[in-house]
């Protein structure tokens, strides 16, 4: 105890070391002796174990593209006419969605369309997805390929799952129609006709975007919504695929290097592995693989890119890369369950898994913690000290009387109690009754943001200005008044102690639990957060001026500001409209998309900030 | 209720057959169905049957199958319907088939009317006919077992006239695959095996690079007279297949491309033996065929001299006919997302009347479906009540749900049918190998009369038609086998470790003991002890004082 007693003083010292080496742990999961080489796990894939039966040549994809690109008729008449004429079962679905919520809100039309290519010898109990957006200016040109593919598909008498051929319209919104369909459910703001056919439970399913007729490379896409990400396996026959059919493979852009020093290496890894976390933050997809993924099918997206630099691998080589991730799946016995649901990817080759980056998170959490700790330490050293004190003065004057022995010991025990009464003495409200009106007024404050936009439209007719200006206003008026509120109740500083010890360990739990879900946005918070509300520590009044700044830097407003000021790229002049699209987008996103990222920052990560920010307004003496 | 009952019986029971007296028979026949001029299916029928004087008699056995003889004998089974089928016959694009059958095995059986226990000599019919068939048939358990009410009245005569269901078991297993070593005992129960007549075509290889396959073995009793008073056992065995004719440009077939092998004469023990075809009337077959029975170009096999090789010419006109559905087809297929979900059925009636079906549906065990939750609309809003709802609720790990529902299918309308379900956990060691495959529900069965069906119905013999939906694969909750379930062990040991000492320090109050003080709990003691010892002592000494 008298061990744990010294270390108090030097608590600050131990959690800004503890926080730092969290951040250095994390940057050197990159290290190449620390990431890990990708294998299979799953070894029913059995990729590229297969010949390729894909016999379509360029020329005859071409032509498919043509026919399909005919301006005078609709593209899913196309379709629908080419998948009949091969043999497939070929069905339509209409649905409309809400694009928009600020501004320009109406409800729009598509349709899907899919074709099926039955397993001959299945019962139709499982099956695969193969899904091409139909793009809404441009034409994807996987059409061809997959259509080919399906022509070939039908003769095939290998399959053991069923194909769905499915080509959704209006992005992620088609994909979810659809899925939504599907499964019978349904989910805001898409509403979707049912479907007439379906061909069991999806296993799988992966997205074909190509937006030129030519490709050089092939990337990757994984990112889910709100951190979720498709399993590790499905992405290694991705890759295995694209490399043994002779194309080069990318994650975010992100090539393996070759043959470089170990501080290239390192910088390569780290670059790409940020990357991939930049894209979870925002909790959206970067795909329509997203939506499968929510569906709790496992999906990903190959997308072309093409560089005249490099040259064109051509079509048949993606068709046969497609057709072998499709063989690979139709192997499957069971669903993809084994592998990593939970990694970063520093390159195509190599993983970062949730066993190896959370201990470098935890280090930061536990500085957090431990100040917590800390201060419920002290504060009963402190008593306990007193009470010592109390005792010894007593023991002086005492008699040999045993009764009052047991009145001293009673009130040893009780000494809690007392102690808590003389501060009652001292202050209107116990920390207990602070904590309580702080914390309720906090949240409640992050109601009235969450519920904010919802007078998106009453403020835009009153001060007459566009709608994503006024959301704007709104978001940030409701932001400052907050703080204000929560400040017109003056704790004292033995409530801002308690709150600071609560608000801490509140702080831990809640980017713990985040970076369970989304470890990129749990890190994030973790890095804004961690050391400057270890600083916030109350009852230094000679810094208060500092603390403040330094809160009120790490509000949720200062972030977005910040953000805006970096992404602007020192243009001054697009700063205010870039800070106003990037409200507009996180609440649109949280509405179409239902990325939790606006609920987050409104109901959770907002009334915590709001509590550091009372703590640093409450009483405090200057320490001698 | 048992009103209703009586009136359903009615609509679906089969009626006393009466067939003319016959000795022992043996008939076999082979139809070929060319649909939408891509698939064809063909139906084989195997009818054996046995004309005894009084009693089945368990000494001679001359065409009937003694194997199959004896366990019926032995589990005074009445009445047996068997199918194993691979694929999925598909309502909506071929119509209705000879004989239907679900995704998987399929078994039926009525027993005796004096069985003392039906469950004992189920468990052993089962494992017995896995044992003829090597097929997993024991697998058929109690929490697979149902015994339907309405929708498996038995196909014919029955001891007593209207049938008591105590004596019908039903099971069904759909993750059984048909194979080759299933077809082979199937084929040793025919009197010719597979050497002569239409099951000289039956070429085990070819038979599974088809779309459907399908085997059933169906045995039952018949009356010879109006009166019952005798009777005579018949043993049909179905095989249906439906082959891709081609692709693209070459529709034409010839039974060696489907086949590999050609049609033998007729088997000498056969009453009779025929070959038919149902083509496009403007398709030509060669060699030609003249007869013509019913839609069917019909070939006598006595009257072939030699293996025959027919070839059938389609027109090519025809090659790109999309269908469109007719008649009565269902659509099954699992709703919702984690723990919550639901099974939802469409129902299509395309026939321009109202028809009163029988709806059946077995769900396992670990799907704890609720009644309350069922739904059954039309697609237009308009709510359906059931004329009979007969739910029986599964009891864990010993039977499953059954629902049975008598209803209208209204004209023209799509009726869907919904029912909620959560689901259930298994202990780790419940779960099959594959665990993270799924499990099935099987399929649904709807029965529906023949007659309201007309000339959709390819089988008119028997008074009600079955439509099967999909088989359907649905995840529960699986523990993880593998290795993060042990990750998650260690990281939970070590948040509770973690967590413990934390609380302890949190929560604790810290304060100095030197170490010659007692502890408080004793001083107390001691001190109440003191007290005591000395209050008595006071009164010894002067009790005039506390009076």
């Amino acid at each position: 105890m008298s061990g744990l007693k010294k270390l108090l003083p030097r608590v600050n010292k131990i959690c800004i070391l503890l926080y730092f080496g969290g951040i250095v742990g994390f940057l050197l999961l990159s290290h190449e002796g620390i990431r890990e080489n990708c294998y299979f796990s799953e070894n029913a894939l059995l990729p590229g174990l297969v010949d390729s039966k894909f016999s379509a040549s360029d020329d005859q994809i071409h032509n498919i593209n043509l026919d399909i690109l005919d301006p005078n008729s609709e593209v899913t008449d196309e379709l629908e006419k080419f998948m009949l004429r091969v043999g497939l079962e070929v069905y339509r679905q209409k649905f409309t969605f809400q694009e928009k919520f600020v501004g320009n809100a109406r409800i729009q039309n598509g349709t899907n369309i899919y074709g099926i290519v039955r397993a001959p010898r299945s019962a139709s109990t499982e099956c695969i997805v193969i899904n091409i957006p139909i793009l809404n200016n441009k034409h994807n040109f996987g059409m061809g390929i997959v259509l080919a593919l399906a022509k070939e598909m039908r003769k095939q008498f290998y399959w053991a799952k069923d194909v769905i051929f499915l080509f959704t319209e209006h992005g992620s919104f088609g994909a979810r129609a659809w899925l939504n369909a599907y499964h019978g459910i349904v989910s805001y703001p898409v509403s979707a006709n049912q479907l007439p056919a379906r061909a069991g439970s999806i296993q799988s399913a992966f997205t074909v975007h190509m937006e030129e007729d030519a490709v050089s490379f092939i990337n990757l896409l994984v990112e889910g919504y709100n951190g979720q990400l498709p399993n590790l396996d499905l992405f290694n026959v991705a890759v295995r695929l694209i490399k043994i059919h002779g194309m080069a493979v990318s994650v975010n852009y992100e090539f393996v290097p070759r043959q470089s020093s170990a501080m290239d290496d390192i910088k390569s890894h780290l670059g790409a592995t940020l990357k991939m976390m930049k894209k979870q933050v925002t909790g959206t997809s970067s795909g329509n693989h997203g939506e499968f993924i929510r569906h709790g099918i496992e999906a990903i997206t190959l997308q072309t890119v093409y560089n005249p630099q490099w040259g064109n691998a051509g079509f048949v080589r993606l068709g046969r890369v497609i057709e072998g991730i499709s063989r690979s799946l139709n192997n499957l016995l069971e669903r993809f369950h084994q592998s990593f649901f939970f990694y970063i990817l520093p390159s195509t080759d190599n993983y970062i898994s949730i066993g190896m980056y959370m201990p470098p998170l935890g280090l930061m959490l536990a500085a957090a913690a431990i100040k917590a700790l800390s201060l419920i330490l002290e504060a009963n050293y402190v008593n306990s000290e007193e009470t010592d004190k109390n005792k010894e003065t007593k023991k002086d004057s005492d008699t040999k009387e045993s009764v009052e022995d047991i009145d001293d010991i009673l009130k040893d025990m009780g000494s809690d109690y007392a102690s808590k009464e003389n501060d009652i003495k001292n202050s209107e409200a116990p920390p207990l009754q602070q904590i309580l009106i702080t914390m309720v007024t906090s949240h409640m404050m992050g109601f009235l943001v969450f519920y904010a936009p919802v007078f998106t439209e009453t403020w835009s007719q009153m001060f007459n200005c566009p709608q994503d200006i006024s959301i704007t206003l709104l978001l940030v008026t409701v932001h400052i008044a907050g703080m204000f509120i929560i400040t017109s109740y003056r704790l004292t500083l033995e409530g801002g102690k308690s709150l600071y010890v609560v608000s801490l360990l509140h702080q831990g739990i809640l980017f713990g639990v985040v970076a369970i879900i989304n470890f990129s946005l749990g890190m994030f918070l973790a890095v804004c957060y961690v050391l400057p509300t270890i600083l916030l520590q109350p009852g230094y009044m000679k810094f208060n001026l500092l603390r403040k700044f330094v809160a009120f830097l790490v509000s949720p407003l200062s972030i977005a500001a910040l953000i805006c000021l970096y992404t602007c790229n020192g243009n001054p002049a697009t700063v205010i409209s870039e800070f106003v699209n990037f409200h507009v987008t996180v609440y649109e996103q949280s509405q179409t998309q239902q990325s939790w990222l606006f609920d987050f920052i409104a109901l959770l990560l907002y009334p915590l900030w709001l509590q550091f920010w009372a703590i640093t307004s409450s009483e405090g003496k200057i320490l001698t | 209720m048992k009103l209703k009952l009586l009136v359903v019986w009615a609509i679906f029971i089969q009626s006393v057959v009466v067939h003319c007296k016959e000795m022992d028979a043996y008939h076999e026949s082979v139809t070929m169905d060319v649909i939408n001029n891509n698939k064809l299916y063909s139906f084989f029928n195997f009818t054996t049957i046995w004309d005894f004087s009084d009693k089945f008699a368990p000494h001679h056995y001359n065409l009937f199958p003694r194997t199959l003889g004896e366990l019926i004998l032995k589990y005074q089974v009445a009445e047996l319907h068997f199918t194993m089928t691979q694929g999925l016959w598909r309502n909506h694009q071929w119509g209705l088939p000879h004989a239907s059958a679900p995704t998987g095995a399929q078994l039926w059986v009525w027993f005796d009317g004096n069985t003392v226990d039906v469950d004992k000599n189920w468990i052993g019919f089962t494992n017995a006919l896995s044992g003829l068939f090597c097929a997993s048939l024991n697998f058929i358990n109690k929490a697979v077992t149902v015994t339907p009410t309405m929708s498996f009245f038995p196909t014919g005569a029955f001891e007593g006239g209207y049938p008591n269901n105590k004596f019908l078991r039903y099971g069904t297993l759909s993750r059984e695959n048909l194979c080759t070593e299933n077809l082979t005992p199937w084929m040793k129960l025919l009197p010719c095996g597979s050497r002569a007549g239409p099951a000289s075509l039956l070429n085990p290889s070819q038979l599974h690079h088809s779309r459907f396959l399908s085997i059933g073995i169906h045995f039952m009793t018949q009356c010879q007279s109006p009166d019952c008073l005798k009777t005579f056992v018949e043993l049909q065995q179905h095989i249906s297949v439906v082959f891709d004719i081609g692709s693209g440009t070459h529709q034409d077939f010839t039974l060696r491309s489907l086949f590999l092998h050609l049609i033998k004469p007729a088997c000498p023990l056969a009453s009779t033996s025929v070959i038919k075809f149902k083509v496009p009337s403007d398709a030509s077959i060669s060699p030609p065929i003249k007869k013509i029975e019913e839609f069917y170009l019909v070939q006598n096999l006595f009257e072939l001299t030699s293996d025959t090789n027919y070839k059938v010419k389609l027109n090519k006109q025809h090659l790109e006919t999309i269908h469109i559905p007719e008649g009565i087809t269902s659509h099954c297929f699992p709703t919702g997302l984690g723990l919550e979900g639901g099974l939802r059925c469409s129902l299509v009636n395309n026939l321009p009347k109202n028809v009163t079906v029988v709806f059946f549906q077995v769900v396992p065990w670990f799907l704890y479906t609720q009644l309350h939750t069922l739904k059954l609309e039309t697609e237009s809003g308009h709510r359906i009540q059931p004329d009979i709802v007969n739910f029986a609720p599964a009891k864990i790990r010993e039977s499953p749900h059954k629902l049975e529902l008598v209803f209208m299918l209204l004209a023209q309308e799509v009726t869907v049918l919904n029912i909620q379900f959560t689901r259930g956990f298994q202990t780790w060691t419940e779960h099959p190998p594959d665990a993270n495959h799924g499990y099935y529900i099987s399929p649904a069965c709807l029965t529906i009369p023949t007659v309201e069906l007309g000339n959709l119905s390819r089988d008119h013999s028997s008074k009600v038609q079955r439509i099967f939906s999909e088989a359907l694969l649905i995840t529960i909750p699986v523990p993880d086998f593998s290795m993060p379930y042990n990750v998650i062990c260690l990281v939970c040991t070590v948040i509770a470790v973690a967590f413990g000492s934390l609380h302890n320090l949190t929560t604790r109050r810290l304060q100095k003991v030197s170490p010659k003080h007692k502890s408080p709990l004793k001083k107390k003691i001691d001190w109440l002890l003191e007290k005591i010892c000395k209050k008595a002592l006071d009164q010894e000494k002067n009790p005039s004082d506390t009076r």
